[in-house]
C-alpha cells in the first residue's frame, strides 16, 4: 500500500467531497456550454466533457501519488523543485506553440500543457522552504531574496505574454510573506508603491495596446462594446439575464448563440449564472469558497510552518483565480485569461488545481493532533 | 528551557495563528463582494438584463402586407396587389462571395459593383440590418427568377422572396386620381415613424393612394427570428401574419372616367394639330349633384401608376415631371379664370339685387364699346353683333355687352358674394392629395376695383376657380341651392368585404335664391345647348342639357376653353365641368368633351360624322 491506512483516515473528507462536487458540476456545465457548438465539438456534444473527465482521471492518479509523499520531503527538495519549475517555464520559449497571442503552451501530440499552472506550485514550495528559514522579515533587505524568487517566474510568464497568470503570483507572494511574519507596515508600503507607482508606470510604458485597452474597458465596458468590451458586456448580460432562478440547464442563449465567447473556459461562470440563476451561481461560489476555507484551515492545523506556508500559498492561488475569474465575468476585476478552478474546461488548470488540493490533503493528513 | 524564550515563542506562535485567521476573513470578504455583485446583477437588475439578452437574440423580419384594393362604384378593379419575386442576398451565407456575386451579376444583368453596393447598404453602417436579406432585384421578371432558381446550388447566399407589389390592371385609367406608391422618404419617415413605418416601406405618394394610405396600407406581419452573434438567423420563434389593406370602393364610374380621359386626350390631339398648338393639358370633373359623389375626375396629361412599380426609371420620371407635368392634377390643383362660365353668377347677383329685369333690353353693337371703356363683345371679331338682347338672350349667346352693363350696375362685392355663396374661393372639401387649390374671388376688402375691372369681373376675368369648384358650384345651380361635398370614396371595406365605413352625402352649403332667379337660370342655361353657344356641340343629344360655355382670356397665350353644365336639365343626375388649358373657345373645344362624358353616363352612342 502506497499510503498508510492510518493516514488515509486523516484525509479531509469534506474537502474531498467538495472537490468532487465541483469537478462534476463543472463537467455538467461544460457539456451544457459546448453541446450546441458543432464547430467546437466536431459534432460530438460530449467531446469537452470527455476531455475534462480524462484530465480529472489523470489528476486523481497524480493526486494519489502526491498523497503518498510526506510533504516534508518537499522542503528538502524545494530547491530542485523550484529550479525545475523555472526550467519548465523557460522551456516554453523553445518548445511552445503560440495560442491566442500567448506563448504559454507546450504541445505533445494531442495533449497541450500549460507549464505556468504547474510552475506556480513549484514557486510556492520554493518560497515556503526559503521563508521558514528566516527568523526576521522586518527589514527591506530581508525581502530581497523572496522577491527575486517570485519575480523570476513572473518575469518568465510575462515574457510568454500571459500577464494575467503572472500577476496571480503577486498576491500569492504577499500572502505568504504576511503569513511568514513579514512586517505588515513594510508589506503595505510595498503594495502601495506597487499599486500607485509600478502599475501606472507599467500601464504607460510596458503594457501593450490591447492590454491597456482591457484596463480601460474594465473601468468603462461601454467604451468599445463591440470590441474589447464585448466579452465583459455579454458576460454581464448573460449573468444578469439568468435572474433569480435561471433560464434552465442547457438554456443559455448567450452561449448557444455565441454572444458569450469562451463560454466553456474563461466564462463558464457566466453560463452557470445564466442557466441556473442566482441560486446556482451562489451555490457554485459557496462550493468554491468552502474549498478555499478548508485550504486555509489546513494551514491553521498544519504540523509545521512549512506546511502552513505551502497551504497558504496553494489556497491563495485558488482564491485569486476564483476572485479574478468570477470578478471578470461580472466586471468586478479586469478581463484576464484566468480559468475558474475545477469549472473551466482545460486539462492543465484542472490537473494543477487537483495537485494543489492533493498537497493540501497531504499536509492535513500529517497535521498535529489536537489535544482537547 | 528559558521562560522568556518560551514566552516569545508562544507569542510568535499566537501571532502566526492570528495571521492565518486573517486569510479566512479576507476570503469571506471576497466571497461577500462577489455574492453581492451577483445579487445586484441577477436579482436587482435581472429584468433589465433579460431584455438585453432578448434584444441580442431576437430580430424581427417584417412581412409586407398587400395593399388594399381600389375599385370603382360597380366593383371594377383599378388597383390591386400581385405577388412577385425579389432576389435578395444573405451575405453571411455566401460560400464563395466573389464567385457568387459574379454569377449573380450575369444572371441579373447587374454590375458586380452595384450588387456589392446594395449588400453593403443593407449590412453596414448605423442603419444596417444584417440579418435581413439585402434586396438586389425587386419585382424580378420570371425568366430571371427561373435562372437564379436553377443555380441555387451555386448560390447559397441568395434567396428568392415572394412579396406583394402594386398592380394597376387598367394602366393609365384614372392614374392621377389613384396616385402612386413609392419608397418612403426620409422626411415622411420622420413624420410617420410613430405609425410604425420603416425605412424600406412603400407608401402612397399622391392621389388616393396617399389620401387613404391609413386604410390601404394594411398591417405588416412579422417573423420573429433568433439570430446568433454574427447575425445569422438560427430559427423562427414566432410569426404574425400580415393583414391586407382595406378596399376602397370609389364613387368613380370607370366608364365615365375612361370616356372623360379619352375625350380629353383626343380633343387635345385635335387642338394641337389645328389652331391651338399649346393645348397640352386639361381636366374634366363629373359629379352627381344630388350626393356629391364624383363620377369622374380626369386630368391630362396623365400617367400609369404602374410606372412607379417597383420604382420609376429616370426617363419615365423626366416624361411625367417636365413640360405640362402629369404630376400636376389640374382638376383639383389648377386655378383658372372661369370666363363666361361665371356669367350665371353675375346674372344671379343682378337679379337678386333687383338691378335688372328680365324684360330689359341691351344693345350689342360695336358703338356701345365707348360706354364700356373700349371693352368688346366676342361676337364683334367675326363681324357680327348681337343687337337687342334681353338677359336670357345674353346668357344663351354669351353676349358680353349685357354682362358689362350688369357689371357697371353691380359692385365687385355683390358679385363676389354670389360666387362665394356657391363655394367659389373655398376648397370644396374633397378628401384628396394634393390638397385642392382654393382659387381666388377678390372683393373690396382685398383691393379697390376700377369701373373697368368690375366689367371684366362680370365676365369672369377677375377671379380664378378650379374645375372641381366649377362642377360643385354648377351642381348647386342644378339642384337650386344645395351643394354637397364632393367625395371620391363611397365605402371602405375590410379585405373580407364587410363594411368598415360608409360615406353619407354631406351638405357643404346651400345657396338661397328666389324661385324666379332659379327658373330663369334653368331656362336660359338649357337654351344654351339648344340654340346657344353649345348648340352645335350638343346637336342630336337625346337628353336635355343645361350649361354654359366659357372662353377665358389668359394673355399672352391662347384662351382657356370651359364648359360647365348638367343633365337632364330638369332633373339633374350629373354635372360636368371641362377645362382645356389654352384650348381656345369653350363651345368648340370643351363642349365635345362634356358631351362624351354625358354619352358615357347615359349610355348614348356618339354622333356619327
Amino acid at each position: 500500500m502506497l499510503i498508510e491506512r492510518r493516514l488515509l483516515k486523516n484525509l479531509d473528507f469534506a474537502l474531498l467531497g467538495a472537490v468532487i462536487c465541483a469537478i462534476l458540476f463543472g463537467c455538467a456545465m461544460i457539456y451544457s456550454a459546448t453541446r450546441w457548438n458543432v464547430r467546437l465539438t466536431s459534432s460530438n456534444p460530449c467531446l469537452y466533457v470527455k476531455k475534462q473527465a480524462a484530465a480529472a482521471v489523470v489528476g486523481a492518479v497524480a493526486s494519489i501519488v502526491v498523497l503518498g509523499i510526506d510533504y516534508r520531503y518537499l522542503a528538502r527538495f524545494a530547491n530542485v523543485l523550484y529550479v525545475a519549475g523555472i526550467v519548465l517555464l523557460a522551456s516554453v520559449f523553445v518548445l511552445g506553440t503560440p495560442s491566442k497571442g500567448a506563448m504559454s503552451w507546450i504541445r505533445i501530440g494531442p495533449v497541450a500543457i500549460q507549464p505556468s499552472e504547474y510552475a506556480k506550485i513549484a514557486v510556492v514550495i520554493g518560497l515556503a522552504a526559503y521563508l521558514v528559514q528566516q527568523d526576521d522579515l522586518s527589514t527591506l533587505s530581508s525581502f530581497i531574496v523572496p522577491a527575486i524568487l517570485a519575480l523570476v517566474p513572473m518575469g518568465l510568464v510575462i515574457a510568454e505574454n500571459d500577464l494575467g497568470s503572472a500577476l496571480v503570483l503577486a498576491p500569492v507572494f504577499f500572502a505568504m510573506m504576511y503569513a511568514a511574519g513579514a512586517d505588515p507596515k513594510l508589506l503595505g508600503l510595498i503594495i502601495g508603491v506597487g499599486l500607485f507607482v509600478i502599475v501606472p508606470f507599467s500601464y504607460f510604458f510596458l503594457l501593450k495596446e490591447h492590454q491597456q485597452m482591457r484596463i480601460l474597458v474594465f473601468f468603462n465596458p461601454g467604451l468599445d462594446p463591440r470590441g474589447f468590451g464585448w466579452n465583459v458586456t455579454q458576460s454581464v448580460i448573460a449573468i444578469g439575464s439568468g435572474g433569480f432562478a435561471g433560464k434552465g440547464f442547457g438554456q443559455s442563449t448567450q452561449a448557444r448563440l455565441n454572444f458569450l465567447p469562451e463560454h466553456h473556459t474563461d466564462f463558464i461562470f457566466s453560463v452557470i449564472a445564466e442557466e441556473l440563476g442566482f441560486l446556482g451561481a451562489i451555490a457554485s461560489l459557496a462550493l468554491l469558497f468552502f474549498i478555499v476555507r478548508r485550504g486555509y484551515g489546513v494551514a491553521q492545523s498544519a504540523r509545521d510552518r512549512f506546511g502552513s506556508l505551502v497551504a497558504v500559498g496553494l489556497t491563495t492561488i485558488m482564491l485569486v483565480h476564483i476572485f479574478v475569474n468570477v470578478g471578470m465575468t461580472m466586471n468586478v476585476s479586469p478581463c484576464t485569461g484566468i480559468p475558474l478552478p475545477f469549472f473551466s474546461a482545460g486539462g492543465s488548470s484542472l490537473i494543477a488545481t487537483m495537485l494543489g488540493v492533493a498537497l493540501l490533503q497531504s499536509i492535513h493528513m500529517r497535521r498535529k493532533k489536537i489535544v482537547f | 528551557m528559558n521562560v522568556n524564550i518560551m514566552d516569545m515563542m508562544d507569542r510568535t506562535q499566537k501571532g502566526f495563528e492570528r495571521r492565518l485567521r486573517t486569510f479566512q476573513i479576507v476570503a469571506l470578504a471576497l466571497f461577500v463582494v462577489l455574492a453581492g455583485r451577483l445579487w445586484q446583477l441577477q436579482v436587482m437588475r435581472g429584468d433589465y438584463f433579460k431584455s438585453r439578452s432578448a434584444a441580442n437574440r431576437l430580430a424581427l423580419v417584417p412581412i409586407s402586407a398587400p395593399r388594399g384594393l381600389i375599385v370603382d362604384r360597380s366593383g371594377e378593379t383599378l388597383a390591386t396587389s400581385r405577388m412577385a419575386y425579389t432576389v435578395s442576398a444573405m451575405p453571411q451565407e455566401f460560400r464563395d462571395r466573389k464567385g457568387e456575386v459574379e454569377l449573380l451579376s450575369q444572371l441579373l444583368g447587374m454590375a458586380v459593383d452595384e450588387i456589392e453596393a446594395k449588400i453593403a447598404g443593407q449590412t453596414q453602417g448605423r442603419h444596417g440590418i444584417p440579418y435581413q436579406p439585402a434586396r438586389l432585384l425587386e419585382d424580378a421578371p420570371p425568366q430571371i427568377v427561373l435562372k437564379v432558381a436553377e443555380h441555387r446550388i451555386d448560390l447559397p447566399g441568395i434567396i428568392i422572396e415572394e412579396e406583394p407589389y402594386r398592380s394597376y390592371p387598367h394602366g393609365m385609367l384614372a392614374g392621377p386620381l389613384i396616385g402612386y406608391v413609392g419608397q418612403i422618404s426620409a422626411e415622411e419617415l420622420k413624420q410617420l415613424g410613430a405609425l410604425g413605418y420603416r425605412g424600406r416601406d412603400r407608401i402612397g405618394k399622391t392621389g388616393l393612394e396617399r389620401e387613404f394610405e391609413e386604410y390601404l396600407r394594411g398591417q405588416d406581419g412579422v417573423t420573429e427570428i433568433e439570430v446568433d452573434s454574427l447575425s445569422r438567423p438560427r430559427g423562427t420563434v414566432g410569426c404574425t401574419e400580415p393583414v391586407g389593406g382595406a378596399t376602397l370602393v370609389l364613387t368613380i364610374d370607370a366608364r365615365v372616367q375612361q370616356a372623360a380621359e379619352e375625350a380629353l386626350r383626343s380633343q387635345l390631339q385635335v387642338l394641337q394639330a389645328g389652331k391651338y398648338k399649346s393645348a397640352r393639358a386639361g381636366a374634366a370633373v363629373a359629379i352627381d349633384p344630388r350626393t356629391g359623389e364624383v363620377l369622374a375626375l380626369a386630368a391630362e396629361p396623365g400617367y400609369d401608376p404602374g410606372w412607379f412599380v417597383p420604382r420609376i426609371s429616370e426617363e419615365q420620371w423626366r416624361r411625367v415631371s417636365t413640360g405640362a407635368s402629369a404630376l400636376f392634377n389640374r382638376a383639383v390643383s389648377g386655378a383658372y379664370p372661369p370666363g363666361s362660365t361665371f356669367k350665371p353668377f353675375t346674372a344671379m347677383a343682378a337679379l337678386e339685387s333687383g338691378l335688372v329685369s328680365l324684360d330689359e333690353k341691351f344693345l350689342c353693337t360695336p358703338s356701345a364699346s365707348s360706354r364700356y371703356f373700349g371693352m368688346r363683345c366676342a361676337a364683334w371679331s367675326s363681324g357680327r353683333a348681337h343687337g337687342h338682347q334681353n338677359l336670357a338672350q345674353g346668357m344663351v349667346n354669351s353676349c358680353n355687352v349685357v354682362f358689362y352693363e350688369l357689371g357697371r350696375r353691380l359692385t365687385a362685392d355683390q358679385m363676389a358674394a354670389m360666387a362665394k355663396a356657391f363655394g367659389l374661393s373655398y376648397p370644396t372639401g374633397l378628401r384628396f392629395t394634393p390638397p385642392e387649390a382654393a382659387g381666388a374671388v377678390p372683393d373690396s376688402a382685398e383691393r379697390e376695383f376700377m369701373p373697368g375691372e368690375r366689367l371684366s369681373y362680370a365676365i369672369g376675368q377677375q377671379i380664378t376657380v378650379t374645375p372641381l369648384q366649377m362642377a360643385a358650384a354648377y351642381g348647386g345651380i342644378a339642384m337650386r341651392g344645395p351643394i354637397y361635398v364632393p367625395h371620391l370614396v363611397r365605402q371602405i371595406l375590410t379585405p373580407e368585404g364587410s363594411v368598415l365605413d360608409d360615406m353619407a352625402p354631406e351638405l357643404a352649403r346651400s345657396a338661397n335664391l328666389s324661385k324666379k332667379t332659379w327658373d330663369f337660370l334653368h331656362a336660359s342655361l338649357a337654351e344654351v345647348t339648344r340654340t346657344g353657344t353649345a348648340a352645335a356641340g350638343y346637336a342630336g343629344f337625346p337628353v336635355p342639357v343645361a350649361g354654359k360655355t366659357g372662353t377665358a382670356q389668359s394673355p399672352p397665350g391662347d384662351s382657356h376653353a370651359w364648359f360647365a353644365g348638367w343633365a337632364p336639365a330638369s332633373d339633374p343626375e350629373i354635372v360636368v365641368a371641362v377645362l382645356i388649358e389654352r384650348g381656345g373657345g369653350g363651345g368648340t373645344s370643351a363642349v365635345p368633351v362634356a358631351r362624351a362624358i354625358m354619352e358615357a353616363y347615359f349610355g348614348v352612342l356618339p354622333p356619327v360624322d
